[in-house]
């Protein structure tokens, strides 16, 4: 207990040279807890975002192939799904099913070419919830060819609330269709990302694209673990194939990451009835994955260098502190302190310096997110996609705190194990002659 | 005797007038004739195409296609020349395969015939061998004027769910079977487009719409004018209707 105090004792004696050290380390400490802090919410962003913007976590699609050859995307065998889903009750938050119309927007002379999702309104109360409305107002989407449309679209076409467009699209089989809606909301796009999606009643939605009115094109799950998303659309996968029904071969990450493979042709294999196609929000994600990955290498990178540098000044620090105190050392072994003692006494300090600077460090973090996070930088930037509402949403990460601690005390012990080795091997006698 | 002397001139008459009225079973034979008329069996087809797109938002647009077709093999090619920016596009059929060539990209990617050829008011299906007999039955045919011109008006239906537009009317010259004008309705029967063909030309034994105007019924102001020069039915070697012929006439 003696050694710790002295310890203390001689960390606050020498106040600038140890406050410098701590603020290396502080700034260390402060940099890569920022950086994954940052990273962490970008990462729990852009999944709500994705979520949100694409209706859930698991999205199982269906296509058939006509007598001609040609591909429609519909789920004809619903009774399939029917009998795989309930199985994955537990798992399962909600569902919602979609179908999607895919057109051409047309206001007078204007034009656009647009996204239309048919949403069941009774069922989508998340999304309901997650639309920023800017004109007009979402208790009418209930109401005959309503349509939600994205505020830019709105803009781009010239079009108010209450007017009404119309929509030139091909039905599932191919043939040309239009469709007449009135404009009861504009919403802010809340993804960025080109994810400027409109929304209409999935039952005029089927009637425009061909399909009977309770028919559907993608069965979208929320789950209750997003930690399981990968385990539970591998089982669904199999238990549709149990049902007897194919499913689309998984594209390969590095196929996925080549943006040149959706040009590309597909080597289409005859089947029967409904194909099901189950991907996953981790399937967008592995993108923003890899970046968020090589963020932290790089933060990574920049927090080794710094830990060297302060690795290095550390070592110096305590060689020079062994020199200051060479008579000191002899006395406190004259009186009797043992080796081992004079090896802790510098241990300790180097201890007390590390956890000095790592507590500098994550109160500094902490003060620099708690103010990050109350930035608001809009709807309407790039980056909007990454933010939740327009904020950052860096998040407090103690298990990273705990472990970035524990590196930096670790390193700092041994940085002056050998001084303090060579501290306590020294000879009393000559250490008081020195 | 008088009464039955009207009686027997009432139902020459009726059956005069039913033998000249014009049937469903004759517009059947119309649109097989339409068919034969335009398709190019036997020979190949080439011709310079001048498409001018005028759009009230973007402006005028004018592109140059060099279009080749082999209707016997269910194949055609239309290269893009101009503008410079879109020189090397194009688009290759080979049966039921319609490919887009991006030579920024150098890939092919699959694309529909009932899709917009190049952003214009025409679809690829436009420019491809017509099966008006095959995919549409006569619902009515009615005599009458375009013009100077007499003709059948036909409203036909597709026979399947494949083919872009559902109903069609159709105005034919009643000599020479030759369409003047057609109006393309969607599934919900609202009219999409209106199509013109002001003049013919004769291509070996064919005739081919010389100039055609597609309108857009749905976009105020918006329509594609189409001229063809260079019209020859010589033949076309097949290796021009190759991927590598795309790709390699771009170097």
């Amino acid at each position: 207990m003696n050694i710790l105090k002295i310890a203390y004792r001689n960390v606050s004696r020498h106040k600038r040279r140890s406050n410098l050290l701590a603020a290396a380390i502080a700034f260390g400490v402060m940099i890569i807890l920022l950086v994954n802090a940052l990273t962490s919410g970008l990462i729990n962003n852009t999944e709500e975002n994705f979520s949100s913007a694409l209706g859930g976590h698991i999205y199982i699609a269906g296509e058939e192939q006509l007598d001609s050859g040609k591909e429609v995307y519909r789920i004809d065998d619903t009774q399939v799904l029917d009998a795989v889903i309930p199985q994955f009750a537990d798992y399962i938050e909600d569902y919602q099913k979609r179908s999607t119309l895919n057109g051409n927007l047309i206001f007078r002379s204007k034009s656009e070419s647009g996204l239309i999702y048919g949403i069941d309104w009774s069922h989508e109360q998340s999304l309901l919830d997650s639309l920023v409305v800017t004109q007009g107002s979402l208790e009418r989407v209930g109401e005959p060819r309503a349509v939600v449309l994205p505020e830019d679209v709105a803009e781009s076409l010239g079009v108010l609330i209450d007017e009404e467009i119309i929509i030139s699209l091909e039905t599932v089989t191919g043939q040309a269709n239009v469709g007449e809606f009135v404009v009861v909301a504009m919403t802010k796009d809340t993804t960025g990302f080109g994810f400027t999606s409109s929304y209409a009643d999935i039952e005029y939605i089927n009637e425009l694209v061909g399909l009977d009115s309770d028919e559907y094109q993608t069965y979208n799950l929320i789950l209750n673990d997003v930690t399981m998303i990968n385990t539970i659309s591998e089982q669904i996968r199999a238990a549709i194939e149990a049902e007897g029904s194919p499913v689309k071969a998984k594209l390969e990450l590095e196929d996925a990451m080549n943006p040149m493979s959706m040009f590309q042709d597909e080597d289409v294999e005859p089947w029967e009835g409904t194909r099901f196609d189950v991907t996953t929000l981790n399937d967008f994600m592995d993108a923003v994955t890899q970046i968020v990955s090589i963020l932290n290498g790089i933060a990574m990178g920049v927090f080794l260098v710094i830990l060297l540098i302060t690795m290095v000044g550390i070592m110096n620090t305590f060689r020079m502190i062994m020199i200051e105190r060479v008579n000191e050392i002899g006395t406190m072994r004259a009186v009797g302190m043992k080796q081992r003692d004079v090896k802790r006494l510098f241990l300790y300090e180097a201890v007390i310096l590390a956890l000095r600077g790592a507590l500098i460090g994550i109160v500094l973090e902490l003060v620099l997110s708690f103010i990050a996070n109350r930035i608001n930088f809009g709807l309407d930037t790039r980056f909007s996609f990454f933010l939740d509402g327009g904020y950052l949403g860096m998040p407090v990460v103690p298990g990273t705190i705990l472990l970035v601690t524990a590196i930096i005390t670790l390193i700092t012990l041994f940085s002056v194990r050998s001084t303090a080795k060579k501290a306590a091997k020294m000879n009393p006698a000559d250490a008081l002659r020195a | 005797m008088k009464k039955r002397l009207v009686l027997v001139s009432m139902m020459l008459i009726l059956l005069m007038s039913s033998a000249f009225a014009v049937s469903i079973a004759d517009g059947e034979r119309i649109l097989g004739e339409i068919d034969e008329l335009s398709n190019f069996e036997g020979t190949d087809f080439s011709a310079l195409m001048s498409m001018i797109s005028e759009d009230p938002e973007d402006g005028i647009d004018k592109t140059t296609v060099q279009q080749f077709r082999d209707d016997d093999a269910d194949k055609f090619l239309m290269l893009i020349q101009e503008p410079l920016v879109q020189k090397g596009q194009g688009y290759l059929m080979i049966e039921d395969n319609l490919w887009f060539y991006d030579p920024e990209s150098r890939n092919f990617s699959h694309t529909s015939m009932n899709d917009q050829f190049n952003g214009s008011d025409a679809n690829n299906s436009d420019f491809t061998e017509s099966s008006t007999a095959d995919d549409y039955e006569v619902t009515s045919i009615e005599e009458g004027k375009l013009g100077k011109y007499e003709i059948y008006l036909m409203v036909i239906e597709a026979t399947n769910d494949e083919v872009t537009y559902p109903t069609q009317k159709i105005w034919v010259t009643r000599k020479g079977s030759l369409v003047l004008k057609t109006e393309d309705y969607s599934a919900g029967n609202r009219l999409m487009r209106t199509s013109y063909y002001p003049s013919y030309a004769k291509a070996g034994d064919k005739y081919i719409p010389k100039k055609m105007i597609f309108v857009d019924e749905l976009i105020e102001g918006k329509k594609t004018t189409i001229t063809l020069s260079d019209i020859s039915v010589k033949d076309v070697p097949d290796t021009i209707f190759t991927k590598s012929y795309v790709e390699r006439v771009n170097n």
